[in-house]
């Protein structure tokens, strides 16, 4: 198997699931560290934290999946991606290891047995070692501010960034 | 890069600035064609254009140049007169090489200069043989009245304000002086600073070849006095004597062929920018940036280090600290300075644009500009370029009425639109103002009934002032037909979200019948401010000082209640809505009083005040500015946030949240 950045995936451990993160986006994985609230930004996001000078958010996906929130422990860990918004933080359980998966072996995910949105941020699965291993959409995993305008696509987020 | 890459762009930065030069000094000669400063400034400009192009092998673009050096040489000797239609074809002879050298530098060959050439050498040639026994005015296509310099008088007469005197300066070298080429070139540098050398004996290049004795002569012309020169001169080293002669000349030969002053350009003068007076060095702009990111980083690291030395006494350490504190807060101010601009390098494109626009709409405009000098961030100023171009077109289209209109309402037929700059505490206003027809408040009022945006019967709520704010929500347009112009109605809510994002203000005054104000208050900068923390709910917030009025104890003021809401009595008796920043952040009861031992912060919300009860204040600090992610770009309350000593992030509360909540 031919290892390139294309279907390499940064696997880590939520709650009682394994995600990966295609390598390409993340920029790094650093030890959790509690961040500052933001007051009335959208439930998932938990904060912002202080990256090497930048003031990037960290995620709260089980918050987003799950609808509980997460619950930092020894090994957690917040994975650093670049997403269309610039820099963002995903607080995980654990965080290991780099893995290569072959196209052929992703299926999608199966219909109808998610919501649309969360679906949407699936971009498919595989298994491994006997279980299933999610495959996130990084950019469609962020939750949108709840002042949006509705129906605001997804790959929309770059627009009206001349003025930003 | 190779070579001749870095000389490109090194041209290309160069050539804009004589691009500019020559439009400056255009616009100057229209405005008063008698003036010999401007004729001067275009000649040089084209000159330098000249010899730059053809060093760079853009042979196209160096003959154009050539033969608009050409031109300007004959109206320089007085050959050629100054008319509407000089500087017309002039400025469309710079768009042109601008467009060539754009042309050059990307290797291509799209673009033929022959016609305007052409045109050029018709107006060099075709003028000439008359006009040398011509004296009355000639062409006068559209108002700008031409005369023609008939006599060496007009020459020799510059125009005393804008050029200065002129005086011949005979330097002499000390005898042991061994670089003296040398020596010279630093005498006309320093000359070229202060004014502008007009001729020099020898010339220029046999000083330059060292073919003279000890002295030489320089006719220099500048504002500066005798004593200036002279002083500029000596302190070259090894220049052992200097002697200064007059040159002035009876200077009451200045406009005396001019007429009875029909326009008011007539009388009046442009300051010309001066070149270069400072020694400068151009910068990569991405070189400034991670210099202020550094320095950040510095300042957070001193607050970090003063916060483990408050826990350590040792003499030695604190006054190491104190000795860092210093230094990095100078270092910090000159980093700040290094990206300080001056208002005019935005402002300087704009004479062109109001008179191209003015011609187009066949209205008369007289534009002047104030305040060039102050300084503003670039970040700042790169982002007010476009909302300063916006409120300029609207002035010409919208204020300015046309000339029969202006008649009919008593007013002088040209319009006036001025564009100045001041600096007030920490922050710039910009100040755009027409003596036009002005906003009617009444037709904005029923056009925001019409939409729906608010009701007839409101109508008292509303002074004139927030009436006109109207006018920059999305869509509206109190034109009943667009142009290509403005009038669609998008625009003044972009200039306006615009200002604000840069953390300033727009403010709109207008007078039916006598004109507009629009008044643009900006921050000088955005990357480093002083702020006020304060804490709610146990979580520490900053709010930039520049938006802070005032700080109360809740003892110290009257608290009570209108309508059910919270309302704060100042001293002098004035009411101010208080709101909590407790409920505003976190959802508490918005209409709870303030408990014992909290502070309430009277803030500048925008176009209003506010008072905002906070539950406690934790003191001032410096805070270095960071961006907040854009997934809260929609969301209002935080400016940005700040990293604080212990490297913990803080959030910046921005007070313009509190007007957009309403009661």
């Amino acid at each position: 198997m031919t290892e390139t950045a294309d279907n390499g995936y940064v696997i880590f451990r939520l709650g009682d699931e394994e995600y990966g993160l295609p390598v390409s986006v993340v920029s790094s994985i650093i030890r959790y560290e509690d961040s500052t609230p933001v007051p009335r930004s959208p439930e998932a996001v938990m904060g912002v934290i202080n990256l090497r000078g930048r003031v990037i958010p960290v995620i709260d996906l089980l918050r987003r999946f799950k609808g509980r929130p997460f619950v930092p422990g020894p090994t957690s860990r917040i994975v650093v991606a670049e997403g269309v918004a610039g820099p963002v933080g995903i607080a995980v359980d654990a965080a290991s290891e780099v893995t290569w998966f072959e196209s052929d072996r992703i299926s999608p995910v199966p219909d109808g047995t998610l919501g649309a949105d969360t679906a949407r941020a699936f971009s498919g699965v595989v298994e491994r070692d006997g279980a299933l291993v999610i495959l996130l959409d990084l950019d469609e995993v962020l939750p949108r501010s709840e002042y949006a305008a509705p129906g605001a696509g997804s790959g929309d987020d770059s627009t009206g960034e001349a003025d930003g | 890069m190779s070579d001749m890459d870095s000389y490109r762009d090194v041209f290309l930065a160069e050539s804009a600035d004589y691009l500019q030069q020559i439009v400056d000094g255009l616009l100057a000669l229209e405005a008063a064609p008698h003036d010999h400063g401007p004729v001067e400034t275009v000649f040089r400009g084209a000159h330098s254009l000249k010899g730059m192009s053809a060093a760079m092998g853009y042979d196209r673009a160096a003959d154009l140049t050539h033969r608009m050096e050409g031109l300007m040489d004959r109206v320089r000797k007085g050959e050629v007169p100054v008319s509407s239609d000089l500087v017309n074809l002039m400025l469309t002879a710079v768009d042109f090489a601008k467009d060539l050298i754009d042309d050059e530098a990307s290797g291509q060959a799209n673009l033929d200069a022959g016609e305007i050439i052409a045109a050029i050498e018709a107006m060099t040639t075709g003028a000439a043989p008359e006009d040398a026994s011509a004296s009355g005015p000639t062409k006068d296509s559209d108002g700008v009245v031409a005369s023609t310099p008939s006599d060496g008088a007009h020459i020799a007469a510059p125009g005393s304000r804008a050029g200065g005197s002129k005086w011949r300066v005979k330097v002499t070298l000390d005898e042991a002086c061994v670089l003296k080429a040398v020596r010279a070139y630093m005498v006309m540098k320093r000359l070229a600073h202060m004014g502008s050398v007009l001729e020099t004996s020898p010339s220029a290049q046999d000083i330059e070849d060292e073919k003279f004795g000890r002295s030489f002569e320089v006719v220099v012309e500048t504002p500066s006095s005798a004593e200036q020169i002279r002083e500029a001169v000596a302190h070259v080293s090894e220049v052992a004597h200097v002697a200064l002669e007059s040159l002035a000349e009876g200077s009451s030969s200045i406009d005396s062929s001019q007429g009875g002053p029909t326009q008011p350009e007539r009388s009046r003068r442009r300051d010309l920018p001066k070149l270069s007076q400072t020694q400068t060095v151009r910068v990569a702009i991405g070189h400034l940036d991670t210099l202020v990111d550094l320095v950040g980083e510095l300042v957070i690291l001193r607050s970090r280090l003063e916060s483990i030395v408050a826990h350590r006494p040792d003499p030695e350490l604190l006054e190491t600290v104190d000795e860092l504190q210093r230094i990095s807060t100078d270092l910090q101010y000159e980093v700040m300075q290094t990206r300080m601009v001056p208002v005019g390098n935005i402002f300087n494109r704009f004479p062109r644009m109001v008179r191209d626009l003015a011609k187009d709409l066949g209205k008369q405009v007289e534009f002047r500009m104030e305040g060039l000098d102050i300084e503003l961030d670039r970040t700042v100023l790169d982002e007010i370029g476009d909302p300063l171009v916006h409120l300029l077109r609207n002035c010409i289209d919208h204020g300015i009425e046309s000339v029969s209109e202006r008649q009919i309402a008593g007013k002088s037929a040209v319009g006036r639109i001025t564009l100045s700059a001041s600096r007030e505490r920490d922050h710039v206003a910009i100040v755009v103002s027409d003596d036009g027809r002005g906003v009617d408040v009444e037709k904005v009022w029923r056009k925001a009934v019409e939409r729906g945006l608010v009701s007839e019967e409101d109508r008292c709520d509303y002074d004139e002032g927030d009436i006109l704010q109207m006018t920059c929500l999305p869509g509206f347009t109190t034109m009943d037909s667009a142009n290509r112009v403005s009038g669609r109605g998008v625009g003044m809510d972009v200039v306006k979200g615009k200002i604000e994002h840069l953390g300033g203000t727009l403010i709109i005054r207008s007078t039916l019948g006598s004109g507009t104000d629009f008044v643009l208050r900006l921050p000088l900068t955005l990357a480093i401010v002083q702020a006020l923390l304060v804490h709610a709910r146990g979580q520490q917030f900053a709010i930039p000082l520049s938006s802070v009025d005032e700080v109360y104890s809740v003892e110290d003021i009257t608290v009570d209640t209108v309508d059910g809401s919270p309302v704060v009595i100042l001293r002098d008796g004035a009411i101010v809505p208080l709101q909590r920043l407790d409920a505003l952040l976190f959802g508490a009861d918005p209409c709870a009083l303030p408990e014992p031992r909290s502070s309430v912060v009277l803030v500048d919300a925008g176009a209003e005040q506010r008072a905002l009860h906070v539950d406690g204040l934790a003191g001032r600090q410096e805070i270095v500015v960071k961006p907040l992610s854009r997934l809260f770009r929609d969301q209002k309350g935080f400016s940005g946030a700040t990293i604080l000593g212990d490297g913990r992030v803080m959030l910046i509360f921005d007070p313009r949240a509190l007007a957009m909540t309403e009661g």
